[in-house]
């Protein structure tokens, strides 16, 4: 019994697996010592069958709340992160002296609260990027997110007006806009 | 090299420490995520680092690098996840209006 012949997409998810088969070959060699040829094929056999696993996961988009205005990782604008991350890593050390400086305060100086904020982004990544900026940055942690509305909790009163007056979510909102498309954040 | 290792290490301590007395120290379970998914992050990330650099350019030190992009993105994704919980189960936060809850 002849298995239907597969179709062209299926074929380009396929090929599309190829690179990512390479990069985690690379992660193998990166992990293993052993250099004989049976583990080398063994690798190259395992980066190939979780490449093509995982072939549907890279092209589809995430299943994030609505897929309507969702993207594949594929299509994402990595290149935009490179200006991106630095930034945020200075943010997570602001963050992390802020925590480590109230804790240490004798009289503990917080004011915590829960702040709701609603950003209108494009793609599902977009929110999970804001989602995940938020929490690293001074005195807030997302805890929860619902379509478009963010539940936040801030420590301080700074936090919970950094939070609200977006200037967060325009970067965010820049990493992800395409000419072709409002952000609308 | 060494006095850099050394620095990252003793700084990486102190933020971990740090995060440890903020869960001591912080009133409810929504203030101690906060001490847990950043001090924690950067402690850690900072110590295993000093240990990269202690180590040299080689297998090890990539490795060790590789758990610290690991465990970036897995601190604040388990806190995030603790977080959801704790809002979906219903748990209040204590907050200045209501220091009660």
């Amino acid at each position: 019994m002849a298995s239907p012949p597969p179709t062209r997409s299926r074929v380009l998810q396929l090929v599309g697996a190829v690179p990512f088969s390479l990069v985690l070959f690379g992660f193998w060699l990166l992990l293993s010592p052993k250099r004989d040829s049976f583990h080398l094929g063994l690798g190259a056999a395992t980066a190939l069958v979780v490449a093509v696993l995982a072939a549907r996961l890279v092209a589809q988009p995430p299943a994030l709340g609505s897929t309507a205005r969702a993207q594949t990782l594929r299509q994402m604008p990595w290149h935009r992160f490179g200006r991106y991350l630095p930034w945020l890593a200075t943010r997570v050390v602001v963050a992390s002296l802020e925590v480590a400086y109230i804790v240490l305060h004798p009289r503990l100086p917080i004011s915590p609260r829960m702040v709701r904020i609603t950003a209108r982004y494009p793609h599902t990544i977009a929110r999970l990027t804001l989602a995940n900026s938020i929490t690293l940055t001074p005195g807030t942690v997302t805890l929860d997110v619902e379509d478009d509305t963010f539940v936040v909790h801030a420590l301080t009163d700074e936090g919970a007006r950094a939070t609200q007056d977006g200037a967060m979510a325009d970067r965010v909102a820049l990493l992800f806009h395409s000419p072709d498309e409002p952000t609308g954040a | 090299m060494t006095v850099v290792a050394g620095l990252m290490l003793v700084v990486g301590f102190g933020f971990v420490l740090a995060g440890v007395i903020g869960i001591l120290r912080l009133p409810d379970f929504y203030c101690r995520l906060h001490a847990m998914g950043k001090c924690d992050t950067l402690g850690v990330a900072l110590m295993l680092g000093g240990v990269a650099v202690l180590e040299g350019l080689s297998l090890t030190s990539l490795k060790l690098l590789l758990v610290v992009v690991f465990v970036s993105l897995a601190n604040p994704t388990a806190t995030h996840a603790l977080g959801r919980a704790a809002v979906r189960s219903g748990l209040r936060a204590r907050t200045t209006e209501d220091p009660g809850a």
